[in-house]
């Protein structure tokens, strides 16, 4: 009897330990996954925060700080690209669609271009990068004032010219250039290949456009400071639990559309 | 046709040489005795025989008797002036020598006597239809061209001069090949190509062909002022699809000439690319002067619906502000564009001057029947979502570089940018100034009617680096990039 007895209790610590245990691990994922679900929701409120001060830094052109009514805040910094000593690397990757614009005269406040401020350095550098499979060539139009009137220049680079039967001319070198390796590097001298005084000419602007692959395009101005390219847009936003999220934005001037580097654009044949 | 032709070659020569066999029989003879029509004096005896005129150009010696070889390869005899006989001499001392007055040749079963042929030629002028029908339906004939053979044909009769559509006739003449020699009174002639008639059915092309035994064969010779052309300058030029133009003898001939500044547009196609009308080239050297040409394909993009909506894609129409759509006179300046939904046409010639900004958001179609000039920083431009349309009242006089519509034009994908005909000296060529996109261009002018089309483009679109300055910001893209970082 007393045998019996001590089974029935084992058997009930038994199964009150598994009970207990279940218990235990339901409460525990419970209790984890409501913090996770905390989280995400807290980075996401951060996120948007972020991206509210991304909005209203973009609207206004100007830094601030602001806490929202989710109890939210961000902070947003706005600085200039450009207007200093050093290369220029465009943010991202420019496609064969695209065409870059470099501006070599200043901008006002309201955005109109200040062509008293211009660039006036007569060696640069363009680097642009390798690419994987295709190789990129890069046209360079150099658009200037000069008496008034509105002039362009033209160049145009690719080091698989051979092949491809362009009669674009080859890259000055190919290796180091801009601060980087693996780059196609041109280097331009404004008076000599395209007859441009800087002296005496307003450079306004360089238009950049990769043919055949993408690439990331960068410009050296070497002894030069460039003029202000874009605005770089830092903002962060954040909640009471001390979760962050950083959003960057380079917003760039206002430029022409790459389809008006053309005299002629046919979607179809072009033929007489 | 042409074994055929050598076959009869064949038969010639061989019934050449029979026919001087000593045993033939010749007899004198009379046009209407002779069954070609032909009685001629042989040698400097004064005996006659059914047979072929000199070849004046195949001259033998002038020894008596001497031998010479023609076309046809039988030897015949000279006479004292150093002629040539074909096929009609018994050589002297032969069997029939001489011949009895009042008697007939009797040629031998095996020597079948070749009979002289015909050749007329013509020069006529056809517009851009180059085809035979064309040609032989033309009634503009070029008068004072002169016809000749080279020294390569089986004779060269005296060359004749055409005269209004009527072409010149070489008669009697011997079988054999024939080179035509076409002379036309100018170079701005451009010859397009000859079409071969044999005994009036179409049998070749070509200035040259073998002519047979009493076949009569025409050779019409067609002419243009000169094919209409494009021309570019200083700006890119794109074509998703073949990009052509040929390009005449001009200089600079290049289908994108240097702009202002000095440099010519990268040229890009899609499919294929030919700046000469020569089937051996495709005129790769005359693309530029730096000839940069470039197969690339970029994506189609719909302009016009980018530009509509890049200016806030407007609903509300500006119709009531134009009296008459049919006819819109310059509006006023204004930062927003003006959107018009349907057709409209412009009136007068427009000029829009610096300080002012004009586009127009077009829902239909939109012709020009008068010029858009822009002076100082003044802007223009039409997107368009269905097609543009010039009038042909709308240009310039063949060697004028004015242009006529300044500006920005865009058409849709599906729309297409038309310049009109030319139909008046003084508005013959189109020259444009600015950027022109669209799904299609028809290029429809000519400069036949001025006799320009090999001395000047057609049309002429200059590329315009001032509009991507003075252009409105809204019209312009704003570059952004965006990308998270570590906080």
């Amino acid at each position: 009897m007393k045998k019996q007895d001590g089974q029935i209790v084992l058997i009930t610590l038994l199964v009150l330990t598994v009970a207990i245990t279940l218990v235990l691990a339901f409460i525990g994922r419970t209790t984890i996954n409501n913090a996770i679900t905390s989280q995400l929701e807290d980075s996401a409120r951060a996120f948007n925060a972020a991206e509210a001060g991304i909005e209203s830094a973009l609207k206004s052109g100007a830094g601030s700080s602001e806490i929202l009514s989710s109890g939210a805040n961000f902070a947003v910094t706005v600085t200039n690209v450009g207007g200093a000593v050093g290369v220029f690397d465009y943010p991202s990757l420019t496609t064969t669609e695209t065409t870059e614009t470099l501006w070599l005269v200043d901008h006002d406040a309201d955005g109109s271009l200040l062509e008293s401020s211009s660039f006036a350095v007569n060696d640069v550098n363009l680097c642009w990068t390798q690419g994987s499979s295709t190789v990129p060539a890069l046209v360079v139009t150099v658009v200037y004032k000069r008496s008034g009137v509105y002039y362009v220049a033209r160049g145009a680079y690719d080091a698989d010219a051979v092949n491809r039967g362009n009669n674009f001319s080859l890259p000055t070198s190919t290796g180091t250039g801009c601060g980087k390796s693996n780059m196609y590097v041109q280097s331009i001298n404004f008076s000599t290949d395209f007859g441009i005084n800087v002296a005496t000419d307003t450079l306004i602007m360089l238009r950049i456009r990769p043919y055949y692959a993408s690439t990331n395009i960068s410009f050296d101005p070497l002894a030069g400071s460039l003029p202000l390219q874009a605005k770089k847009i830092e903002s962060t936003g954040a909640v009471a639990s001390g979760t962050t999220r950083k959003i960057i934005v380079y917003q760039q001037y206002k430029s022409a559309s790459s389809v008006f580097d053309a005299v002629l654009h046919s979607q179809s044949a072009l033929s007489k | 046709m042409k074994h055929m032709r050598l076959l009869g070659l064949l038969i010639v020569f061989f019934g050449a040489l029979l026919f001087i066999k000593p045993d033939v029989v010749f007899a004198a003879c009379s046009n209407d005795s002779c069954p070609n029509g032909n009685c001629i004096q042989c040698g400097f005896t004064s005996y006659y025989d059914c047979g072929y005129p000199i070849l004046a150009s195949q001259q033998c010696s002038t020894t008596v008797n001497d031998t010479c070889c023609h076309i046809g390869g039988s030897c015949t005899i000279c006479d004292t002036t150093g002629a040539c006989y074909i096929n009609g001499c018994d050589p002297i001392g032969g069997g029939g020598d001489p011949p009895p007055p009042g008697a007939t040749a009797v040629p031998t079963a095996t020597g079948v006597p070749t009979v002289p042929g015909t050749i007329q030629a013509r020069a006529m002028l056809v517009t851009s239809d180059t085809s035979c029908a064309a040609i032989a339906a033309s009634t503009t004939g070029l008068t004072g061209t002169v016809f000749g053979f080279t020294p390569a044909s089986a004779s060269q009769p005296t060359p004749q001069t055409q005269t209004g559509a009527i072409p010149v006739t070489f008669s009697s003449l011997p079988t054999g090949a024939y080179v035509l020699d076409v002379t036309p009174t100018s170079v701005d002639y451009i010859y397009t190509g000859t079409c071969i008639y044999s005994n009036g059915t179409l049998v070749g092309y070509g200035n040259s062909d073998y002519l047979s035994s009493a076949e009569s064969l025409t050779f019409d010779v067609g002419y243009t002022l000169g094919t209409p052309w494009l021309q570019t300058m200083g700006g890119d030029v794109y074509a998703s699809g073949v990009l052509r133009s040929y390009i005449p003898v001009v200089t600079p001939r290049s289908f994108n000439i240097d702009g202002t500044g000095g440099y010519p547009g990268i040229v890009t196609y899609g499919t294929s690319a030919d700046f000469d009308s020569s089937t051996l080239s495709t005129g790769g050297t005359l693309v530029s002067s730096k000839n940069w040409l470039a197969n690339n394909t970029h994506t189609a993009i719909d302009y016009y619906d980018y530009f509509y909506h890049r200016f806030d894609a407007p609903t509300l129409t500006d119709n009531a502000l134009f009296v008459n759509l049919a006819a819109v006179s310059k509006p006023a300046s204004r930062s927003t564009p003006y959107y018009i939904d349907g057709d409209m046409t412009t009136t007068g010639d427009w000029t829009v001057t610096s300080g002012e900004n004009i586009v127009f958001i077009v829902t239909g179609n939109v012709t020009f029947t008068g010029n858009i000039n822009i002076t100082g920083d003044g802007f223009v431009a039409f997107i368009v979502n269905g097609n543009i349309s010039v009038s042909s009242s709308v240009g310039v006089t063949s060697a004028s570089t004015a242009s006529v519509l300044d500006g920005i034009y865009i058409v849709s994908p599906t729309g297409t940018f038309s310049t009109g005909l030319s139909t008046a000296a003084a508005t013959a060529r189109f020259v444009g100034k600015g950027m022109f996109i669209a799904g299609n261009f028809l290029l429809q002018r000519d400069l036949e009617l001025v006799g320009a089309n090999t001395a000047n483009s057609a049309e002429l679109f200059i590329y315009d680096p001032q509009l991507l300055v003075t252009m409105p910001d809204d019209m312009k893209d704003t570059s952004v990039s965006w990308q998270e970082v570590a906080p």
